[in-house]
């Protein structure tokens, strides 16, 4: 890496971008002053990682007429917007992902990186940690662990990491964040000249990697993965994210089928000792919310849960909220119950993903009474037992998946 | 005199039994019409169903996603629904051609009116199919996203909506037939206002006490400080 700083130019967006061997898209970075921040701080944590390496900043189709102090980084216009906190299935043209890959691809670059996290968290550590496994180890996808906290990125413990781990065999719980690294090999299989463009973000790429054999490793960042917006919608988010998801996941079928059972990717660096435990929470209007929807919903989760989860349901709605707990097993059919009917369609598969939502609730209601007072760690081993129930009952999947028709009990 | 009653009588039996036999070649055709009519609708109606099974017309129609295919029973599925359609459309043809080997003028203008008119039947049960969908579509719309919003009413919110799309359909459906003239619209303004009027109502007063009881919480809460979602669900 060439140790002199330099200012950049203004740079025309549909000019050629100069040949670099990181290009790193500063995502969280909106103005200019940020830009310029945490186009520093990416060139400190990457200084050191070899002295002939060249690295591009993407940072948006406005950056090139910024002023940027880049430290001898080369300033790289990519014409995206930024990413959005969650998937948004169709958004192919805004895509910041496929922007970074075209964008890698024509300048050359070894290794690629998406940091979406704010500069007031940007560490010059987040940077080396995404970039340093491709470029000293040889690895393909690099994925995110975050500092977690109890109650942080509750759908993706939920549903995303136990289905994706109990599909694809990978136990990779990063997938919603919103930092990756990504090796020339991903950019080339998966940017507009690649074979699959169907393919858009992280969630449904890691997939894909797995499926292409790559080699996938996870990295501590030391930062929080950054909070959605306040005015957050769930029916939306999972619509966006789970729609999506499920519809992967039947555009995958043959592979996960044969996929029978998890194994841990290799990690980079590692997690600070969890924080203080997890303050007692007033569950009491989800598990309201859930009596409500059993009362007004039986009619659609008739059509999509088998009868003996509907009993089991019914009893959840007469224990006492103290006692509320869904069990795992339940929780893992219900979830392959809900994929099976959107992958036949039985009913429309917005109000599908719609009707998930109170259940969804009723998880987070049972897993906030189980771990409150629990330190992260403790909640990290919940967890990992719904990943264990979640493949347990995946012959179940399979089975109902191959022959839906068959008697369901 | 007797022999002029019994003129009289001769010449009605003859005009009337002159007449049966006139009509008697119309009764015949109308029966021979009709049960051929039955025949090839029976035919036909197996062909159609066999046909759409084969293509499972059931569950391309699901994949639609507007319909809820465990909700039709084995008795009505949709299958068998069109295959009875052509059925019963055939033996009313049959029928109608029946009556028109009468060859009177009023079989004739009653096929021509039924003739003429099977456009607008056909559009208006279009019509109803429709809004029999929409109205499924919309109302499991309203209930799972009013559950999502929490409200208690959800089920009655659903069911308005259902309804409201129902009598709105039907209104149409007769006005496009022509049948009712402004009493449909009348018994349609009246219905539809009367079923928004009852949700108005069933709401109002159900949240009466909710909104009464949030209120005076909200005047006797002392202002706190604002404490951060501990959830995070992405």
């Amino acid at each position: 890496m060439t140790g002199e700083a330099a200012v950049a130019t203004p740079v025309d967006p549909a000019a050629e971008p100069p040949r670099c061997d990181i290009l790193v898209q500063l995502a969280g970075c909106r103005t200019a002053d940020e830009i310029r921040e945490g186009t520093r701080r990416v060139v400190d944590g990457l200084r050191g990682l070899g002295d002939d390496l060249t690295i591009g900043i993407a940072c948006g189709s406005d950056c090139g007429a910024l002023s940027v102090d880049a430290g001898g980084a080369a300033i790289v216009p990519v014409d995206a917007a930024p990413p959005e906190r969650f998937p948004i299935v169709g958004a192919v043209p805004t895509d910041a992902y496929r922007a970074l890959f075209d964008a890698g691809r024509r300048s050359g670059a070894r290794a690629m990186a998406l940091i979406g996290t704010e500069v007031d968290q940007l560490t010059p550590g987040v940077a080396r940690a995404l970039l340093q496994p491709i470029i000293a180890d040889d690895f393909d996808v690099v994925v995110p662990v975050y500092d977690r906290q109890v109650y942080d990125g509750l759908l993706n413990a939920a549903i995303v990491y136990p289905l994706t781990r109990a599909l694809y065999g990978r136990r990779i719980p990063g997938q919603l964040g919103v930092d990756f690294g990504f090796s020339a090999r991903v950019a080339e299989r998966l940017s507009q000249g690649g074979q699959n463009p169907r393919l858009r973000r992280p969630v449904w790429i890691l997939p894909q990697a797995i499926a292409d054999d790559m080699r996938i490793c996870q990295a501590v960042l030391g930062v929080r993965l950054p909070a959605p917006p306040d005015s957050i919608d769930l029916a939306t988010v999972f619509a966006q994210v789970l729609g999506s998801l499920f519809v992967d996941m039947e555009q995958r079928a043959p592979f996960w089928q044969r996929v029978q059972r998890s194994q841990a990717v290799p990690t980079f660096g590692t997690a600070a000792p969890g924080r203080a435990p997890a303050e007692p929470v007033d569950v009491r209007p989800m598990i309201e919310s859930f009596v409500n929807a059993f009362r007004n919903l039986q009619r659609v989760w008739t059509i999509l849960l088998p009868p003996a989860t509907l009993v089991a349901l019914k009893r959840l709605t007469l224990v006492e909220p103290e006692r509320f707990r869904l069990p795992d097993d339940l929780w893992a059919r219900i979830v392959y119950d809900f994929a099976l009917g959107h992958r036949l369609r039985v009913i429309n598969r917005d109000h599908l993903l719609g009707a998930l939502v109170p259940l969804y609730l009723a998880w987070v209601a049972s897993y906030a009474l189980e771990v409150q007072g629990a330190t992260p760690a403790a909640a990290d081993v919940r967890i990992e037992r719904l990943c264990a129930a979640f493949e347990a009952e995946k012959p179940y999947l399979v089975r109902r998946w191959r022959w839906p028709d068959r008697f369901n009990p | 005199m007797w022999n002029e009653v019994q003129q009289a009588l001769h010449d009605s039996t003859t005009q009337v039994l002159t007449g049966l036999a006139r009509l008697l070649p119309g009764l015949l055709a109308l029966l021979v019409a009709v049960l051929l009519s039955v025949l090839i609708a029976s035919i036909v109606g197996t062909l159609v169903r066999r046909a759409l099974l084969g293509v499972r017309f059931d569950e391309k129609l699901a994949a639609w996603g507007t319909l809820d295919l465990p909700a039709w029973s084995q008795t009505r599925s949709p299958t068998l629904l069109v295959s009875r359609f052509v059925s019963w459309t055939i033996i009313v043809i049959g029928a109608l051609i029946g009556i028109a080997a009468f060859d009177t003028t009023l079989t004739s203008s009653l096929v021509l009116h039924v003739f003429g008119s099977l456009p607008n039947i056909l559009t208006a049960l279009l019509l109803l199919v429709i809004g029999h969908f929409l109205a499924r579509f919309l109302s499991r719309g309203v209930l799972i996203n009013a559950v999502n919003m929490n409200l208690p009413w959800a089920g009655l919110l659903s069911m308005g909506v259902r309804w409201l799309v129902l009598v709105l359909t039907t209104a149409m459906a007769l006005d496009h037939v022509g049948i009712g003239g402004n009493i449909v619209s009348l018994a349609f303004g009246i219905l539809f206002g009367g079923i928004v009027l009852a949700l108005a109502l069933a709401v109002g007063l159900g949240s009466k006490d909710m909104v009464a009881r949030s209120l005076e919480k909200e005047m006797k809460r002392a202002p706190e400080e604002p404490h951060e979602q501990p959830f995070r669900h992405i």
